[in-house]
């Protein structure tokens, strides 16, 4: 699978972002729980995009690791920044009056996670999710 | 190099000649082979609107070309065709033609004017290839224009097509008496979920329901948005003195909740819809018996002797018991 950008612009695109999650993990073999996990990862950063930067993309993408596969997705936007990623990757923690449960429920629901912010430059989450043969 | 000196240069233009003096030819040529190419669509446009279009699409293609003294499209002189261009494939992408019919109405033009230009140069070949190579090019940009718009009113109707599936209305059903349900489908957006808690607020005091079944078949995904608003919803109708049962949970749902960390625990839930009415019955102190067994227990109290009649009594009576326990120990909790 080539992997391929979508435009984050609206709140409409969080659906499209979500199905194309969907299709590229029922592409690959997921199961339907992980299928689930996955789309509900790409829901829950999709909207952080919306919400904190308006503007942003997601990559989704495949990653090979020794016999492993993965599907890999990156999250990027310009937007403010997170100031401090701990305090935000803890749960319970918002500063929009969510449930706090985004980032760090992500992290859980992924096999790898990577947050880089620098406030004023913009923030990358990566997720991998690895095939189980 | 060469191409853009050609392009750039005024020049005069021999199949202007052609496009203004055999018009008609061309046009019966040109509207012949769209008639006969199967691409055609008599559903999506008529034989006389083909006509009119591409009439007009010659006499301005004409009066560019012989204005721009042959220079290419970027010149002001085709603004009023690419106008042209753009309302004719924005039409034909709200009737459903695919990008390439678009496309290749504009380029067949070519083999519709390439035969008279033949003739009109009489062999002179080299005016030829330059005449061809000219008019190729326009109409090579004539046709990505085509596309590209095509492309772009496909999605704005996509956009708005989306924008629609969105606004799907929840309707909020009335399945027994102070018993309500919604059954939710599809993505649930903050807009969306606030229009439909609203609407549920409101039919519960119409009603005056004290249960609403909230039944979540029809969502593939819940991330913590959707939680947050089904809790919201959930706490609300409990202030207005309705309890709500959650339905239809997928266990790849169940599972995705408990990783994310939401604590749904507060909500009583049930596997299945038809659960969830067998429940709410039984809430507002109702039980479901079969006709079967109605009509058992009467027959048997018209025929069987006293004990059986006490057993049978006794058994109903002791359903009962256990129904008006369990509100009791719902309402206690």
């Amino acid at each position: 699978m080539e992997s391929r950008s979508i435009a984050l612009e609206q709140e409409t695109d969080i659906a499209v972002a979500r199905n194309e999650v969907r299709a590229a993990a029922a592409g690959m073999g997921f199961s339907i729980v992980d299928q689930t996990r996955l789309t509900t990862v790409a829901s829950e950063l999709a909207r952080n995009i919306i919400k904190y930067a308006v503007r942003g993309r997601v990559i989704i993408g495949t990653v090979q690791n020794d016999s492993r596969k993965g599907l890999r997705l990156i999250f990027e936007d310009n937007g403010p920044g997170i100031a401090n990623t701990e305090l935000a990757m803890r749960d319970g923690f918002t500063t929009g009056g969510g449930l706090g449960k985004g980032l760090p429920g992500s992290r859980r629901l992924v096999d790898d996670f990577k947050i880089e912010s620098t406030p004023d430059i913009g923030t990358r989450v990566t997720v991998v999710r690895w095939l189980i043969r | 190099m060469s191409e853009q000196m050609t392009s750039t240069q005024a020049r005069p233009v021999r199949v202007v000649d052609v496009l203004n003096n055999r018009t008609d030819e061309l046009l019966d040529d040109w509207i012949k082979a769209r008639l006969d190419s199967g691409e055609f669509r008599d559903e999506l446009i008529s034989k006389k609107e083909l006509q009119t279009q591409s009439r007009q699409l010659v006499e301005m293609l004409a009066k560019a070309i012989r204005e721009s003294g042959g220079r290419d499209f970027s010149d002001a002189a085709f603004d009023d065709l690419r106008t042209l261009l753009n309302e004719l494939s924005r039409e034909r992408a709200v009737k459903g033609y695919a990008a390439t019919e678009n496309a290749s109405y504009i380029l067949s033009l070519r083999d519709a004017v390439f035969p008279l230009l033949i003739q009109d140069m009489e062999g002179n070949i080299e005016l030829l290839v330059s005449e061809m190579t000219y008019f190729t090019r326009l109409l090579d940009k004539m046709g990505l224009v085509m596309i590209e718009n095509f492309i772009n009113s496909r999605e704005q109707i996509i956009h708005q097509q989306r924008a629609d599936m969105m606004e799907l209305s929840t309707p909020v059903i009335k399945v027994w008496d102070k018993i309500l349900s919604l059954p939710i489908i599809g993505t649930l957006d903050s807009r969306r979920a606030q229009v439909m808690m609203e609407a549920l607020l409101h039919k519960i005091v119409e009603t005056g329901s004290t249960i609403a079944i909230l039944d979540i078949t029809g969502v593939r995904t819940m991330d913590t948005l959707v939680a947050n608003h089904l809790i919201k919803t959930v706490t609300a109708a409990r202030l207005m003195g309705a309890r709500c049962v959650l339905t239809g949970v997928s266990p790849a749902i169940a599972q995705t909740m408990v990783q994310l960390g939401i604590d749904l625990t507060q909500i009583t839930t049930r596997a299945q819809m038809a659960d969830g009415i067998k429940l709410a019955l039984e809430m507002s102190g109702r039980v479901v018996v079969s006709a079967k067994s109605l009509a058992a227990m009467t027959e048997n109290i018209r025929t069987a002797g006293n004990e059986s009649i006490k057993l049978a009594a006794s058994r109903l009576a002791a359903h009962g018991t256990s129904v008006v326990d369990d509100n009791i120990q719902r309402t206690k909790g």
